[in-house]
């Protein structure tokens, strides 16, 4: 049935890179048995074909927007996720025992939980030795009591697996503080089902979506004060955070409000959301900020990713918080050696899936032990922060070596010795080829009615080649879809490609935290400010190609008011303008360049990009996938310009034309899909205020000086191309061009959807919808400003706006109205920030008290 | 003795503040030597929370936030304790065991002493540390008793360390204080613990007061006017004993115990997170008078 040739093409060489035992691979020509029918499959579409479906899983993601922040790469934080096409695989009696055994070992590390922070049976009857906990730092005495009395501690938990030689599958690591993967493992199977639908064709793969859904209900479950529709939000430390993706992607899919520290506040010993409207109770907060950093009173001090009295708010049964804080205890790397023993105090019962061999040094035969095998094992040394602690035995040289046996001898109760996991194999698709990949697979599991629910799959990662051993994120290699086939077949579902509409949206504008609707004001303005500016430089850039050619004075007139209308706009004095501008104007090259690509020019072309990118990642989860890549697209397309050594003047055009192209298609992407409750008036208002103030500069910078009519003319007519209206013009007035008349257009008229009126006038109405603040029946001050600016041009005369002495050179009234125009529009800005964003302002630590300062 | 003690803190900020949360480990334990008559906190302006509980070891812990915009914000605890001498500080008899013997007593797992050796484990602010246990050698040689090494090594602080309020803060390291040999009645006593457990010994710090007006004729003692803190330290068959290497002697009747932690940091007087933090002035006082008691 399969030709033969291409078994050989795809297996040409995978046993020589296999290792002791591999998932796929039982013996020369022999495939394990739940393995056949998906190799025949991926036989049957053959290399090639696998090849492009490689390339179709990663652009799926990348589209997606599924990255991995990785901390102090050279090439920015943000990398693509990387997903083999060919899964993980599991058969259902494997599957069977894992799934006991973590229910086994998620109940036991509750106990666990339970009785640290409790009453430490474990500790007084001698189970565990009291230095291997109380020497940690992750042991919080604050933590002590605040759930006293509950039973159901744990409430998420996330395993590491891997089989040993034998086959036997080992526990390697428990993950109890904020386990994260599960949005990676949920897009890893949306992607699959895209790009290689085929393979999942009679495997009965199970199904891992309902897992979401059924968590967040069994989450909801846990509110405090049995409030049957609890608001529940998750608690990110924010968008530079490794996997600030995952965040952002889970708060979508279950509905939880993202918020930061910032965005709550406890007061009378409940916590609350900041939101636009006010204060909104929280009941319970799925954090993703490590235990420590979660109350700067009770816990770290220098945090700021936390909320100050959340852990006595918790204490007082008023907030739950998953994981509790203090479940980092958990992940203690000596705990291991004693999981035998504790599962035999509480549950009387033996571990079903055993956990890596592990040597605490505070015991004397363990640690004469590890003292004759340092070279063979991996040491931890607890009191230390993650990553510093970790000691590879065999990397050691005779001194080091020495130095830590000292060490070791001097605080033994602080060393842990385990050895080195090891990993089966699995097959990838690399090269045209499968070639054996070490893996390791990370479960997860919520506390469910009755036991514990873990996911039919997980992520499996892979080392970036073969007989590499070093599987993590961190370390380049890639992961797998995971799939836990079921003996019986399993109904289909279709996995959409994109959240679910009704996920991302939220009961009422009330949810919207401040800082969202802040981020959402900012990406509007900024957004209007790129367009702006790259549709001025589009015509400077045009008039400068044309001097280029042929040196015209009054082009190059009209080429200066332009480059300093560029200065006004973007507010990158002195710039062109003024005595210190003349000699940028004389050479314009450099200062033109540093306004376009120069990032650290603030107020310039690339600063207003990162900006505006920044401010959207802040809020990753309001956009849909077709936004985000737009936004992806505009960050790369011009981080590419800026860093590729070719790019001249006309590749700087072709991108700003690309950008104005983009920007404008995401402005009608977000006008389209973002619902009001989103805040899609707060991206409104900022586009609109935005638009009003530069189309005042740009003005005030044009015409408000008498020219010569042919060059007036010049400069009316590159105000009406950037202002997309000359073509309304021309319409409209078959006529030349006339300053009364372009006022008239661009300025006043209130039914143009291109004018500053009609912004001003919409903008009114955005504002009305905003959750009142002020007194009832009254006017805020943001309203009031924006009413008085719009009546002032409903008001104004055209004919005195144009109307001015021979002796001055100046348009006197025109310049007055556009100055006053922009000062109101500025004092409304900041009367929303004021009014809608002010948080409570940054934490400052009270003084501690010293002692007897005056003696 | 019946003491009341009165310890007031007030903040003052350069603009209001609308919101404060606040731990106070300032109300007096109860022991078999101190009885705490009463003990309230007052705060103004008042707290919209105020919670009272238990800590990890057994200290009184007050919770506070306050809402209301406020330029002032004064906590004063008022507290009547009735002190006597700790019967282990009276006594002449001291156990003849061994240092070394208690240290390696203590490695053997009983239900009972289980405290005492977490006491001997590193804590935020005092890690063991080779110059420590240098530097306490003279007073622990081979053989000596417990108590006598610990009262020779409380005796040496003081005599060896210059009382500078200047050298140190809350935060200072207690190596820096060590080399430099200075510091304030915090780092006598973290330097003493640090000492005890760089050779595997039990000591925990302790937090309190001492009297600050004796009656005419008797020793004012330092630390007075604020709070005060000593050291305790493990003797099995006399229990923890408590050191003031401050003053030189034996906590006894003038010391009023309120918390006892790890290290300073397990048990401030007083911290707090503000926001719209600005510029703040401090002010504590401390004022410790014999109460007539009918």
């Amino acid at each position: 049935m399969i030709p033969s040739n291409s078994t050989t093409d795809l297996l040409q060489g995978y046993e020589q890179s296999k290792a002791a035992f591999d998932e796929m691979w039982e013996g020369p020509g022999r495939i394990r048995t739940h393995w056949q029918h998906l190799l025949q499959q991926i036989q049957a579409l053959g290399p090639n074909e696998m090849g492009h479906r490689k390339l179709e899983l990663q652009r799926l993601l990348r589209d997606h927007g599924v990255t991995y922040n990785i901390y102090g790469s050279p090439q920015g934080a943000r990398q693509l996720w990387k997903l083999d096409p060919i899964p993980y695989v599991l058969p259902q009696s494997t599957w069977d025992r894992i799934e006991r055994g973590l229910q086994q070992r998620a109940q036991l590390l509750n106990l666990i939980l339970a009785d640290l922070y409790g009453e430490r049976r474990l500790i007084r009857s001698g189970v565990l030795p009291v230095e291997l906990i109380y020497s940690d730092r992750n042991f919080l005495r604050a933590c002590d009591q605040v759930l006293a009395g509950q039973t159901q501690q744990l409430l998420l938990y996330a395993a590491d697996l891997s089989r040993g030689p034998d086959g036997n599958i080992w526990v390697i690591g428990d993950r109890t503080q904020a386990p994260s993967g599960w949005s990676y493992t949920m897009e890893n199977r949306i992607a699959m089902a895209r790009a290689l639908p085929e393979l999942f064709a009679n495997n009965h793969v199970r199904k891992i979506a309902p897992f979401y859904q059924q968590s967040r209900n069994a989450l909801a479950r846990f509110a405090p004060h049995d409030n049957t529709d609890p608001r529940i939000v998750m608690l990110t430390p924010g968008s530079m955070n490794e996997t600030y993706f995952e965040h952002a992607y889970l708060a979508a899919l279950q509905g939880f409000v993202l918020v930061q520290g910032r965005d709550l506040m406890v007061k009378d010993n409940f916590v609350w959301l900041k939101t636009l409207g006010g204060l909104e109770k929280v009941d319970i907060i799925v954090r993703r900020v490590d235990d420590s950093y979660c109350d700067p009173l009770a816990l770290r001090a220098d945090s700021q990713l936390g909320v100050a009295g959340l852990l006595e708010a918790a204490r007082a049964g008023n907030v739950r918080i998953a994981n509790p804080l203090g479940s980092g205890i958990l992940e203690n790397p000596g705990l291991l050696a004693f999981m035998p023993s504790i599962s035999r105090y509480f549950l009387s019962e033996e571990l079903i899936l055993p956990n890596l061999a592990s040597w605490w040094c505070g015991q004397p035969r363990e640690r004469q032990y590890v003292l004759e095998h340092l070279d063979q094992l991996v040491i931890k040394q607890m009191d230390r922060r993650a990553g510093q602690r970790t000691v590879f035995g065999w990397q050691l040289t005779r001194v080091q070596r020495e130095e830590l046996q000292r060490k070791i001898n001097a605080f033994p109760y602080l060393y842990i010795a385990q050895e080195q996991a090891v990993f089966s194999s699995s097959p990838a698709f690399d090269q045209q080829q499968l070639t054996a990949r070490h893996t390791v697979l990370r479960c997860f599991a919520f506390a469910g009615e009755s036991d514990y629910e873990v996911l039919s799959g997980g992520l499996t990662r892979s080392a970036p080649e073969a007989g590499n051993k070093h599987v993590s994120g961190q370390s380049g290699g890639s992961s797998k879809d995971t799939w836990v086939l079921s003996k019986e077949p399993v109904r289909p579902i279709r996995y959409q490609a994109t959240l679910p509409p009704g996920l991302t949206q939220f009961k009422q504008l009330q949810d919207l935290p401040s800082s969202a609707a802040e981020n959402l004001f900012w990406v509007g303005r900024y957004g209007n400010r790129i367009l702006y500016i790259a549709r001025l430089l589009r015509i400077v850039l045009k008039y400068r190609a044309e001097i280029e050619n042929f040196d015209d004075a009054s082009d190059t007139e009209i080429y200066h008011v332009l480059l300093q209308a560029l200065t006004h706009i973007t507010v990158t004095y002195p710039g062109f303008v003024g005595k210190e501008g003349q000699r940028n104007l004389a050479q314009p090259e450099q200062e033109l360049r540093a306004i376009m690509l120069d990032p650290t020019k603030i107020g310039g072309l690339t600063h207003a990009i990162r900006m505006w990118k920044n401010g959207a990642n802040a809020i990753r989860n309001r956009w849909s996938t077709d936004t985000w890549r737009i936004f992806d697209q505009v960050e790369e397309d011009w981080e590419h310009l800026m860093t590729d050594p070719s790019t001249n003047m006309l590749k700087i055009r072709s991108a700003l034309d690309q950008l104005v192209y983009n920007i404008s298609a995401l402005v009608r992407l977000t006008h389209g899909s973002m619902s009001q409750e989103e805040g899609r008036s707060l991206f409104g208002i900022g586009m609109d205020l935005e638009y009003s103030l530069l189309m005042s500069a740009m003005l005030r910078a044009t015409v408000v000086v008498k020219r010569e009519p042919s060059i007036a003319s010049s400069i009316l007519e590159a105000i009406l191309l950037n202002n997309h209206s000359l073509t309304t013009y021309r319409h409209r007035y078959r006529h030349y061009l006339q300053l009364d008349r372009v006022l008239d257009l661009i300025l006043l008229d209130a039914t143009y959807p291109q004018s500053m009126a009609f912004a001003l006038q919409r903008l009114g109405h955005e504002l009305d919808h905003l959750p009142k603040t002020g007194q009832p029946g009254k006017l805020r001050d943001d309203q009031k400003l924006i009413l008085k600016t719009y009546t002032d041009l409903q008001l104004v005369e055209t004919t005195s706006l144009v109307q001015t002495d021979d002796e001055s050179v100046l348009l006197e009234d025109l310049d007055a109205l556009l100055a006053s125009v922009r000062q109101d529009l500025s004092k409304a800005a900041d009367a929303i920030t004021h009014t809608f964003f002010a948080h409570t302002g940054k934490a400052a630590q009270q003084a501690l008290l010293l002692f007897n300062p005056d003696l | 003795m019946r003491y009341k003690i009165t310890h007031t803190t007030e903040y003052r900020y350069q603009y209001p503040t609308t919101l404060c949360y606040n731990e106070a480990w300032m109300s007096p334990r109860s022991l078999d030597c101190q009885q705490v008559v009463r003990s309230r906190i007052k705060l103004t302006p008042a707290a919209a929370v105020l919670r009272h509980r238990q800590d990890f070891f057994g200290n009184e812990v007050a919770f506070f936030n306050v809402q209301e915009p406020h330029k002032r914000f004064t906590i004063t605890v008022e507290s009547e304790v009735e002190r006597s001498a700790p019967a282990n500080a009276v006594t002449t008899d001291h156990p003849a065991a061994s240092w070394e013997s208690v240290r390696d007593q203590l490695a053997v797992f009983r239900p009972d002493r289980i405290e005492a050796r977490s006491f001997t484990l590193p804590s935020p602010l005092i890690r063991p540390a080779e110059e420590l246990a240098a530097y306490a050698a003279p007073s622990f040689p081979a053989g000596r008793s417990l108590f006598e090494s610990v009262l020779d090594l409380s005796t040496r602080i003081y005599r060896e360390f210059e009382y500078d309020p200047e050298f140190t803060t809350v935060t200072t390291p207690v190596l820096e204080a060590l080399s430099a040999r200075k510091g304030v009645c915090q780092d006598y006593a973290q330097v003493a613990i640090g000492c005890l457990r760089s050779l595997g010994l039990p000591a925990r710090y302790v937090s309190g007061y001492i009297e600050t007006l004796p009656p005419e004729g008797e020793q004012t003692l330092v630390g007075a006017a604020a709070s005060h803190a000593w050291f305790s330290a493990f003797i099995p068959d006399m229990g923890w004993v408590d050191f003031d290497p401050t003053n030189n002697q034996m906590a006894r009747e003038q010391h009023i115990t309120v918390a006892w932690g790890r290290d300073y940091s397990d048990v401030p007087p007083l911290k707090g997170i503000i926001f719209n933090g600005n510029e703040h002035e401090l002010k504590v006082a401390v004022d410790v008078r014999r109460m007539e008691v009918d």
